[in-house]
């Protein structure tokens, strides 16, 4: 006890007389001898203390060049191993959850330590120690320390002095930096201040390297952002050329229809048989213009702004109002529709409209994908959780290629010609089920039929009358509250 | 009197054309798919092949060409078109166009190409 407190005194206290110039000048002479022996001692020190400046000016310009944080580290540890004449140094970094302390970096470690080692930060330990009482750290003599027990990366070194400072983080100590010996030795004030000085230039370029990663982070991300813009500008520029031609080639066909058999029926003014040609242009005529006005009504529907207006509905209703109107818009004889209506469906908020056109174009679809008078349709609506309804609409067609079945969604994407159907349908369909903020899914078998699933979410439940009243008041008290 | 083949997949387009030109005293026959005018051609033997570029199917009319242009490596071809100019090009490389003739048609302006690829044939 004694002697411990004799060595804190002796090293914290009493550092004009380390134990070098304590053999060999003794101690508090009086005399020429004395006075000698204290010059002595003072050259000495301001010679080391010469030392250590010139070594920390040489640190902090490589702090300032280096980019290299590891790199920084080394040279930090070899300048104090050699300006303090210890066998070890170290820095060890906190790790993120503040548990232990990794040795990122050292000199006179056993080999494979360096990057792997790590010592606890609790203040069982003198890195734990100095992290908690925030000021430089000595001490004498480890196996007597009474602060802490020495860590096993110390006791393994058989370490016996030693010295430790903080390395300061931006917001929390960063981590430690220590030197060590294996011979008893004391450190100076001037020691201790150089040892915080170079800490202090680690720390500066520690800073600066995070500073230029979260730089170059942003940077990154401002480049990724706009690539990001450029790609969805191309992107949309791309389905604005794709829309524009998908639109020409489908209007133009009926239009050079029309101008033909004008003109035909124009040509044939001096024929025997005019009357008749020109009976038969003038249904061609209308026909065509009929497809022409449908073709644009699609279009227009496609550019139909979003954000409908919801309302509570029964599905099954909505759904069963679709398929009236697609039935007496394909006048297809042949046409054999189950429907397959869940009983126990809740209220669901959509657009009805856009559900019906939704079911018509499905429909339409299923028939056009099935042989000629002899399509066999199933529609079936379920719940699917409890907060989606789900709409199935399978057919017995003819089905879809594998390698088509990502591109049924596209627009003007069709596989057929004939009907008058111009590759929208599928289109609209899509983007029905996207402004309810659904899914729709296709699965489908070459000669064996297609299926679409959509999933809707129930959604907006609170709307309907008196459902959830404890939530509106919520609301409300939460509104006023704030 | 020339056999033209109208290779056309919009029937009424197709009729108007068919209509025209046979009333001018041509021997016409109408197809609308790729492997509907190939068989077409093999009875009429045209002198004169009309096509639309885009059909139903996976064969377009610049492959009736080619095929029949294997046949016969001096059959005039007059393409009708809704697709960029360039377009039809790029599809008929290799093969020589009489005209590229763009949708909407006049049949006035059909009937004078068609007139010009027959006279420079039988020249």
């Amino acid at each position: 006890m004694e002697g411990e407190r004799l060595h804190d005194r002796y090293v914290d206290s009493d550092p004009e007389e380390p134990d070098e110039t304590a053999e060999a000048g003794g101690t508090g002479g009086a005399g020429e001898d004395g006075r000698l022996a204290e010059l002595q001692r003072l050259r000495e020190e301001a010679e080391s203390r010469a030392r250590q400046q010139e070594a920390l000016a040489r640190l902090g310009l490589t702090a300032l060049a280096e980019i290299d944080l590891d790199e920084v580290f080394d040279r930090a540890t070899r300048t104090v191993a050699d300006t303090l004449g210890v066998e070890m140094t170290k820095i060890l970094e906190l790790l993120p959850e503040g548990r232990a302390l990794l040795l990122r970096s050292g000199v006179g470690w056993k080999e494979g330590l360096v990057g792997s080692a790590t010592v606890p930060s609790d203040v069982g330990s003198q890195a734990g120690y100095t992290l908690k009482s925030a000021t430089p750290v000595v001490v004498p003599d480890l196996p007597a320390e009474t602060r802490f027990r020495g860590p096993k990366l110390l006791l393994d070194h058989a370490v016996r002095s030693g010295l430790s400072v903080i390395v300061h983080g931006r917001d929390r100590p960063w981590g430690v930096f220590g030197a060590h010996t294996q011979a008893r030795r004391s450190f100076s004030p001037d020691d201790v201040n150089f040892l915080q000085s170079v800490a202090n230039v680690v720390a500066a370029a520690i800073e600066r390297a995070r500073i230029a990663a979260e730089l170059e982070r942003r940077s990154r991300e401002l480049a990724f952002k706009r690539a990001e813009e450029r790609f969805r500008r191309a992107e949309r520029l791309a389905s604005v050329g794709t829309l524009a031609t998908g639109i020409a080639h489908e209007i133009n066909n009926p239009v050079n229809s029309i101008l033909m058999t004008a003109e035909s029926a124009q040509m044939a003014r001096d024929r025997e048989d005019w009357p008749e040609r020109a009976e038969q242009a003038l249904e061609i005529v209308v026909r065509e213009a009929e497809r022409c006005g449908r073709i644009v009504r699609d279009v227009l529907d496609l550019a139909r702004p979003g954000r409908p207006g919801k309302a509570p509905e029964d599905f099954n209703e909505v759904v069963q109002r679709g398929v009236e109107v697609a039935r007496k818009l394909t006048k297809a004889g042949g046409v054999e529709v189950d429907l397959d209506l869940a009983d126990d469906l809740p209220q669901v908020s959509l657009d009805a409209g856009g559900i019906e056109r939704l079911v018509v174009h499905l429909l339409r679809n299923a028939i056009e994908a099935s042989p000629a008078g002899a399509a066999e349709v199933r529609i079936a609506t379920e719940s699917a959780g409890t907060d989606l309804v789900r709409l199935t609409v399978s057919d017995r067609g003819r089905g879809i290629e594998p390698a088509l079945l990502e591109r049924v969604f596209d627009p003007f994407f069709s596989t057929r010609r004939t009907w008058g159907g111009i590759g929208l349908g599928l289109s609209l369909v899509h983007g029905i089920v996207e402004e309810h903020g659904g899914t729709i899914d296709v699965e489908s078998r070459l000669g064996e039929g297609a299926t679409f699933r959509i999933e809707l979410p129930i959604a907006g439940r609170s709307q309907a009358a008196g459902s959830e009243p404890a939530r509106i008041s919520d609301d409300a008290a939460a509104e006023q509250a704030g | 009197m020339a056999k033209i083949l109208i290779v056309e997949d919009e029937v009424n387009s197709a009729q108007a054309l068919e209509l025209y030109l046979s009333d001018r005293g041509h021997r016409v026959r109408g197809a609308a798919d790729a492997g509907e005018a190939i068989a077409a051609a093999r009875e009429l033997e045209p002198d004169l092949l009309l096509t639309d570029v885009l059909l139903v199917g996976d064969r377009d009319g610049l492959a009736v060409a080619r095929e029949l242009r294997a046949a016969d490596p001096d059959l005039p071809v007059v393409v009708m078109s809704g697709l960029p100019e360039h377009e039809v090009r790029e599809r008929a490389s290799g093969i020589e166009l009489f005209a590229i003739c763009p949708k909407p048609l006049r049949l006035r302006e059909i009937g004078a190409t068609v007139e010009a690829a027959l006279s420079r044939r039988t020249a």
